[in-house]
């Protein structure tokens, strides 16, 4: 029975060694490049400077430093430069452009009226959560600075999923995936209205989406589109 | 999502559970005084979807669970059996996940080696002789394999609590209509689980079918857990400790057993959950070699 015992022992051990290598897994994470204007404002003060800052993302929602070329449709009323720099002219109104040089290029437009005074946009971004898995997660999202405090607040209809361990909200770029997003935080509130304050390093424009994803196990639960 | 050149992926918070799927042995008879019943096998599982708390399927990470085990049941008394069940080696992984538009690694792949939870059983038998045999039994989870372990805390070859399980098996055996000797097992068990899991009630039944001067046994099993949702959710759970809680199931498995010469056979099954919340969908399968000690 020797032979039994070291026949079954030996695909025990080639049972248990070959499948059980790490394998690999794709994930199809593209989203479609572009770039974006980070401080838009609505007006700008006649005989004032406007500095316009805009960002490219790639293909899988990561920053990158790239070319941009700025324009203005009326430079007789905002006139702009190569490096965003804007001079509001006369009353008027105007888009402003901004262009990667890619063929064709990536483009994002804002569309400024001069006034009296600079008037940002509305600092606030809102959305809604959607599940994109079977679990549940529902509810209204406000992205918006309270003072200098830029906040991210969960409204009375948020509701989750609570069997999941490692549930974690983030902000990204790129909602298939956490890698390169902004860690917020692990999830803890599962019912109701609850906020999370935000490190001064992260801009009301930074990110496009917010994610709930079970980051140990790499399962994505939802997400929520911002806007503007 | 994840694209299709590869399955998604899985896990390994559900895997342990779909571990007993092939465990339970012996039904309710007990081994008589001296005899036994040894088993050496391998019993792995791969998966990259699972049940949800929904009880829909999703997606996940491709995770594995292996186990080389031993698996004994020793007649201590006529009445009185003692049953072992040791993962002596468990290895769980978990896949490398990389974009598939950077070819870039997003999440490098882990592995663990150890020992897995073992368990330790006492089976009484109620009714020896009679036509319907009936065995009560108190099995003891002992959590010796990893609860929490890799490099993101998130690989697992035990659960890291001690449970308790009562369960009582009635058994009968029977010739079919063809005159093909077969037996029919069921069972009934509480599971006490400790460390905020949720206690389970548990029901089964198998029937198995001898053929070739009964060498051969082929079984049809099939196990149901329900939870008692009187633990803790697994996202509320603040420690560093990731598991699944309120795991359910309805699973079906074929095992068939061939009895070489002498006391030695050989085993094999698959067995996976048709229905389930919290728990792989993939099915788990086994092999070994089995000593009658009689």
């Amino acid at each position: 029975m020797q032979k039994y015992i070291s026949l079954t022992i030996l695909c025990c051990i080639i049972s248990a060694l070959l499948p059980s290598c790490i394998g690999t897994d794709y994930l199809d994470d593209f989203v479609q490049p572009g770039v974006r204007i980070t401080n838009p404002p609505d007006t700008i003060k006649i005989g004032t400077n406007y500095a316009f800052e805009a960002a490219y993302y790639n293909g899988v929602g990561i920053a990158e430093t790239t070319s941009l070329i700025w324009s203005s449709s009326d430079s007789n009323v905002i006139s702009i430069n190569e490096d965003g720099l804007s001079f509001a002219e006369n009353y008027g109104e105007a888009t402003i452009t901004v262009s990667t040089t890619d063929t064709p290029p990536y483009t994002a437009q804002k569309h400024v009226v001069i006034g009296d005074t600079t008037v940002l946009q509305p600092l606030i971004r809102t959305g809604t959560l959607i599940s994109t898995s079977s679990y549940a997660l529902e509810g209204d999202v406000i992205l918006h600075y309270v003072g200098s405090q830029l906040v991210l607040e969960l409204d009375d209809n948020y509701h989750t999923s609570d069997n999941l361990p490692g549930l974690y909200v983030y902000l990204t770029n790129n909602p298939s995936t956490n890698a390169g997003a902004f860690e917020i935080g692990p999830v803890e509130v599962f019912d109701g209205s609850h906020s999370y304050n935000l490190p001064e390093s992260v801009q009301l424009f930074d990110y496009s989406h917010v994610l709930y994803y079970c980051a140990p196990f790499n399962v994505k639960v939802g997400e929520c589109e911002l806007q503007p | 999502m994840m694209s299709n050149k590869l399955p998604k992926t899985i896990a390994t918070f559900l895997a342990l559970v779909a571990c007993t799927l092939l465990l339970h042995a012996g039904g309710g008879w007990p081994q008589k005084k001296g005899e036994g019943y040894f088993k050496l096998y391998e019993w792995w599982v791969v998966a990259d979807q699972h049940y949800t708390d929904r009880g829909l399927l999703d997606p996940n990470v491709t995770t594995g669970l292996y186990n080389t085990s031993i698996y004994a049941e020793y007649g201590m008394t006529s009445r009185l059996t003692l049953v072992g069940h040791i993962p002596f080696f468990s290895r769980a992984t978990v896949n490398n996940v990389v974009s598939s538009t950077s070819g870039e690694t997003l999440v490098r792949g882990d592995a663990i080696n150890s020992v897995g939870d073992a368990s330790f059983a006492l089976k009484y038998g109620l009714t020896p002789g009679r036509r319907i045999s009936v065995a009560p039994s108190l099995t003891l989870g002992l959590p010796i394999g990893i609860s929490s372990g890799g490099r993101d805390n998130n690989l697992q070859t035990g659960d890291g609590e001690f449970n308790q399980l009562i369960q009582v098996d009635a058994g009968m055996g029977f010739l079919n209509s063809s005159k093909v000797p077969m037996y029919a097992n069921i069972y009934v068990g509480f599971n006490n689980r400790t460390q905020g899991y949720s206690d389970e009630i548990r029901l089964g039944g198998e029937v198995g079918a001898m053929f070739m001067e009964r060498r051969l046994t082929a079984v049809l099993r099939s196990d149901v857990v329900q939870s008692l949702y009187n633990g803790i959710a697994s996202g509320r759970v603040t420690s560093t400790s990731t598991f699944a809680n309120n795991t359910e199931y309805v699973s079906v498995g074929l095992e068939i057993n061939y009895r070489l010469k002498g006391r030695w056979g050989v085993s094999a099954g698959m067995a996976g959950a048709v229905a389930g919340k919290v728990i792989l969908a993939a099915p788990s399968y086994q092999a070994g070699l089995f000593f009658v000690l009689d």
